[in-house]
């Protein structure tokens, strides 16, 4: 079995890494790259606005939360696209995160308080979230509906 | 509807959103179909605030026609804007909001707590404005 060449979709699947600083055309030369791999290997509209959505609340929560809003601190993203789903790990500099820290955006208390509702986004679209060891690497996968089991 | 264009000292800072005033309220539309850049949201949540802070019971209707994607960032800024109209005894409607974006609102429960209408008409009616 091949593996697609970096960045190039082959037999519809797609493997590609970036390292970014906090620079908005650098993200959305990737959101654009993401989804054009998603088109080329079948996703459709569902998946592109789901993982948009999840992969801009990543970034966001590496450089501000992760990197601390440190302009020379970088964020590595790395993609994998296949029939059977998504897989987006996105890795910051920073110290670590506990996800258990945010409080229920949703809970009555919380309700009205403009921040912490970026986790539940992407636990809402994605099938997995999980922050691995120390806590600076956030795995997201997105199972492909389509994909028979 | 007319642009607005603020200023931040010397620096000229381009605008995101369009505003009409009428007698009875304030519309606002987006200018961007994507509502996620950081530096967009603040920019959005400044204008708004100007909205409201300029008026003595602000009543103002936000319509999401032509936005495609949102942030949790741009949530943040709705409900800052949300605090703040109520803090004057104020209203705040929004509306045309599609299927993708409405979900983003039910998800995070905020549709329990932002006042959504389904269109313009339908949100001027709810703040007793002649049609």
């Amino acid at each position: 079995m091949t593996h697609p060449a970096q960045g190039h979709v082959h037999d519809g699947r797609f493997e590609r890494s970036w390292v970014l600083l906090e620079q908005r055309d650098s993200i959305e030369g990737l959101q654009s790259d993401v989804n054009d791999a998603l088109l080329s290997c079948g996703y459709g509209e569902a998946a592109s606005f789901a993982i948009r959505l999840a992969l801009e609340e990543a970034l966001v929560n590496g450089f501000r939360h992760g990197n601390k809003g440190n302009p020379s601190k970088h964020v590595t993203v790395e993609c994998k696209i296949d029939s059977k789903g998504v897989e987006l790990v996105v890795i910051d500099e920073g110290d670590g995160f506990d996800p258990g820290s945010v409080p229920d955006p949703t809970a009555d208390e919380n309700i009205d308080i403009p921040s912490g509702r970026g986790i539940m986004l992407m636990r809402a679209y994605m099938s997995s979230v999980e922050y691995l060891h120390p806590g600076n690497r956030l795995r997201i996968f997105y199972s492909n509906p389509s994909a028979t089991a | 509807m007319t642009g607005v264009h603020l200023t931040d000292m010397a620096q000229p800072q381009q605008s995101f959103i369009r505003i009409a005033k009428d007698p009875e309220c304030t519309l606002v539309e987006f200018t961007e179909k994507h509502i996620i850049d950081e530096v967009v949201i603040r920019q959005i949540g400044n204008e708004l605030t100007r909205l409201v802070d300029d008026s003595p019971r602000p009543r103002i209707v936000v319509t999401f026609k032509g936005v495609e994607h949102l942030s949790s960032a741009a949530l943040g800024t709705l409900l800052t804007v949300m605090n703040k109209v109520k803090a004057k005894d104020g209203q705040l409607r929004l509306c045309e909001i599609n299927a993708q974006i409405m979900q983003i609102f039910q998800i995070t429960k905020l549709n329990k707590i932002l006042r959504i209408e389904k269109d313009l008409a339908s949100a001027k009616a709810s703040l007793g404005v002649p049609q």
